[in-house]
């Protein structure tokens, strides 16, 4: 189980964080969450699907980094080899926590920072400072808490949107399977994707409602996005040998 | 002269009648003003049964068709699910006496009949556990499926354990609201007959008259317009399946709050004791015969089988006593009337059968409604037909399961294996089973109650014993057997790695729900 805790300027006084990009940090997993808000910047570097999360069962949006389990092809010993990272990605070893407060007798939830303890990118001694000399924010821990809030409000907008995506019968199922240099089959199940033919074939009025949403915009860079498979598919050649 | 068929009014407001109202309406477009009108008739005055807990998988198919979302019915009917039956000490009374029904088809079961190799080979292996996991997934307490799994697929098959009153105000609701159901809360009075000898309408005590073309006789043992109204005789089965009498109670959970994703079936002295775990609660009854054991006798075997949960707690329950009268009308559809559900007929639920007779009635007159008055006479001798076989098809059924057992330690076991309670067409299919096992070609009937791997099940859970020495056939599949065996053996191993707790995947629909895909 992973260590959480709520981040504050007394226990975490000393705490840097490693921004490297490299294997042996973590970030090894073959997808990560990603949100409408970032869609036009992962679009160009990532296929993004949907699929149903395992805890809720519900649909989320992810950027696909490999074949299998912990292969993130994008990651090696040189570093991350893409223009762009998901914020998922970037806000780690931080995670947006809830913590109740009282709001005149009303017990609220409220968006805390929290920190993951057992990540490799924490230590003492190289890195960024996440708070200053007199417990002030540091520039870094300024910025981290810029990207959970854009996390936060991407998390709640790609709920709606797949929602309506899911209102609409727009999203199925799909079996890719990819053959490598070598003739071996590789096997991906349990991913979705906006179905195109049905997209298209949407009413005018419909399409009219998505476009006021924003929404036309997001449907279009998910179908799109699925243009990096076979820069992918390369990446798992190289990374095997093959080409 | 042409008579359309234009307006259903079914009266009764239980599981049978929802039920029949829900299928009818949505499938003839009771809410669009070119479809059947639906009215259901409910009196006010009137108590539904409601012990009807367990169902078979067709229930998913009947929900869905309705266009209930199967989250929403898991969370308004306590429902949870069921992959099967577990029947203890129904062979020698022993306490490791058990074996499963599950529901499952054997591996490869429509390219292969296992149960000879199971014989020769794997009779050290339960016959449920070398050609099915679901026995181990049972015994584990796994559910059918991951949250992941979209409403109503399966990974194994499944039907439901559910509250049956809860389930009957959800239907109501569902019937109404969405499918356009007619509901018409009054006390049928009276009955009008036309000259012909039909229904011409109902005399109700507020609402006046109520006409219709075809009436739906849900009324439960009152069985108010086939029986009491048409005279039609019952034909009863007590000479064949005893049980007459059956105590009924509902059990809190302990510590132990896992919930049992099959129902338990535990031999009695002279009857048996069903329990059947929801999310909130056991129900847990006792069937017995009263020529057997007395009420008292009968109760306290109830308690006993309570006890080592429940404790001290046990002597508060008072069990609601429901009297049986097992057998059937001896037509369904007689005129312009047919009776769905106790109406018709009841036997014990052993087999869960009384929900699934009604979704198959329901499903008969749906498909088949009658276009005119001047067809249905042919629809009502169809419907006559099928359903005296199906329930000839029950009633050798559950039966099968009294006659295979070696217990003698009551009058009640010995009496039950006597030949002359035993139907012939069962003693037929007995003798032809010593020596081939039942497969595809023992039975034709297209939704058969009980399918040929349900005769598997028990037979050979029950130690029965087929002789296949005079046909040799077996022989020339040894190979895929063995590979049918292997395969059930991964299977299991990944199911039970890969499948949450029952209780695990109930607690996650009331948070979350399914998904629709």
């Amino acid at each position: 189980m992973a260590n959480h805790q709520m981040l504050d300027n007394v226990t975490h006084k000393d705490v840097r964080i490693i921004t490297d990009q490299h294997p042996d940090l973590g970030d090894t997993g073959s997808y990560a969450t990603t949100f409408i808000n970032e869609f036009r910047d992962v679009q160009n570097q990532y296929p993004i699907f949907f699929r149903k999360n395992t805890e809720t069962a519900k649909f989320e949006a992810i950027a696909l980094f490999g074949f299998a389990e912990s292969e993130n092809l994008y990651l090696d010993d040189q570093g991350w080899h893409a223009s762009y990272i998901p914020l998922s990605v970037q806000r780690r070893p931080f995670l947006i926590g809830f913590k109740d407060v009282d709001n005149q007798g009303v017990v609220e939830q409220e968006a805390v920072v929290h920190i993951d303890m057992d990540s490799p990118r924490i230590n003492t001694e190289r890195g960024e400072l996440v708070f200053l000399p007199q417990g002030g924010q540091s520039e870094y821990l300024q910025s981290v808490s810029n990207i959970l809030g854009h996390i936060h409000e991407g998390h709640q907008m790609t709920d709606v949107f797949i929602d309506t995506m899911l209102e609409l019968e727009l999203i199925e199922s799909v079996n890719i399977k990819v053959t490598l240099d070598d003739g071996s089959e590789h096997e991906l199940n349990s991913l979705y994707t906006l179905h195109e033919e049905k997209v298209q074939a949407l009413d005018a009025e419909v399409v009219a409602q998505l476009h006021q949403k924003g929404y036309l915009q997001h449907m279009y860079m998910q179908m799109a996005s699925l243009a990096n498979m076979p820069a992918l598919i390369r990446r798992k050649n190289q990374v095997m040998g093959l080409s | 002269m042409q008579n359309p068929v234009k307006k259903v009014v079914i009266v009764g407001g239980g599981s049978a009648g929802w039920l029949t109202a829900g299928v009818l309406a949505a499938e003839h477009f009771a809410n669009d003003h070119h479809g059947i009108e639906i009215c259901l008739v409910e009196s006010p005055d009137v108590n539904i049964v409601g012990v009807g807990e367990g169902t078979w998988p067709t229930m998913r198919g009947t929900l869905r068709k309705m266009g209930i979302s199967e989250s929403e019915f898991i969370r308004e009917c306590d429902a949870s699910f069921k992959q099967g039956a577990k029947f203890a000490k129904w062979v020698t009374g022993e306490d490791d006496d058990a074996y499963y029904h599950p529901l499952v088809l054997p591996q490869g079961y429509d390219q292969i009949n296992l149960v000879s190799f199971w014989q020769d080979h794997l009779s050290h292996l339960p016959f449920a556990d070398a050609v099915s996991f679901q026995g181990y997934l049972c015994e584990h307490g796994l559910a059918p499926k991951q949250n992941t799994t979209p409403e109503y697929a399966h990974v194994a098959n499944y039907a439901y354990h559910l509250d049956a009153g809860k389930f009957t105000q959800f239907l109501t609701k569902h019937c109404t609201e969405k499918l356009g159901v007619k509901h018409i809360l009054d006390h049928v009075t009276g009955i009008n007959s036309a000259d012909n000898g039909d229904i011409e309408s109902l005399e109700t005590k507020k609402s006046g008259q109520i006409k219709g073309d075809l009436f739906v006789d849900c009324t439960g043992f009152n069985s108010l317009l086939l029986g009491k109204h048409y005279q039609i005789p019952f034909v009863s089965t007590k000479h064949v399946l005893f049980n007459d009498t059956a105590l009924a109670v509902h059990v809190p959970y302990t510590e132990d709050n896992a919930i049992a994703s099959h129902t338990i079936s535990t031999a009695q002295s002279a009857g048996w004791i069903w329990d059947i775990g929801l999310p909130s609660r056991r129900g847990v009854g006792h069937v017995f015969s009263s020529a057997h054991i007395s009420e008292d006798q009968a109760h306290q075997e109830l308690l006993d089988y309570i006890r080592p949960y429940l404790g001290a707690k046990t002597d508060d329950l008072t069990p609601r006593k429901i009297p049986i009268e097992p057998g059937h009308r001896e037509v369904f559809w007689h005129k312009n009337c047919v009776a769905v559900g106790l109406a018709a007929g009841f036997l014990e639920p052993l087999e869960a059968s009384a929900l699934v007779l009604v979704e198959l009635s329901a499903a008969m007159i749906s498909e088949q409604m009658p276009a005119t008055r001047q067809v249905m006479d042919i629809v009502a001798k169809r419907f006559n037909e099928k359903f005296q076989y199906r329930w000839d098809r029950i009633i050798d059924f559950l039966k099968l399961h009294y006659i295979l057992t070696k217990r003698t330690d009551t009058q009640y076991w010995i009496d039950n294996c006597k030949a002359e309670t035993i139907p012939d067409s069962l003693t037929e299919l007995l003798q032809l089973w010593q020596h081939h096992s039942p497969w595809h070609q023992d039975f034709t009937q297209t939704d058969e109650v009980f399918p040929s791997a349900s005769y598997q099940y028990v037979l050979y859970g029950m130690d029965f014993k087929t002789d296949f020495a005079a046909t040799q056939r077996r022989s020339l599949n040894a190979q895929l057997a063995q590979q049918q065996f292997e395969q059930n053996k991964k299977l299991t191993e990944k199911l039970i790695r890969g499948l949450p707790s029952n209780r695990e995947l109930l607690n996650k629909i009331q948070e979350f729900g399914l998904p629709k895909i």
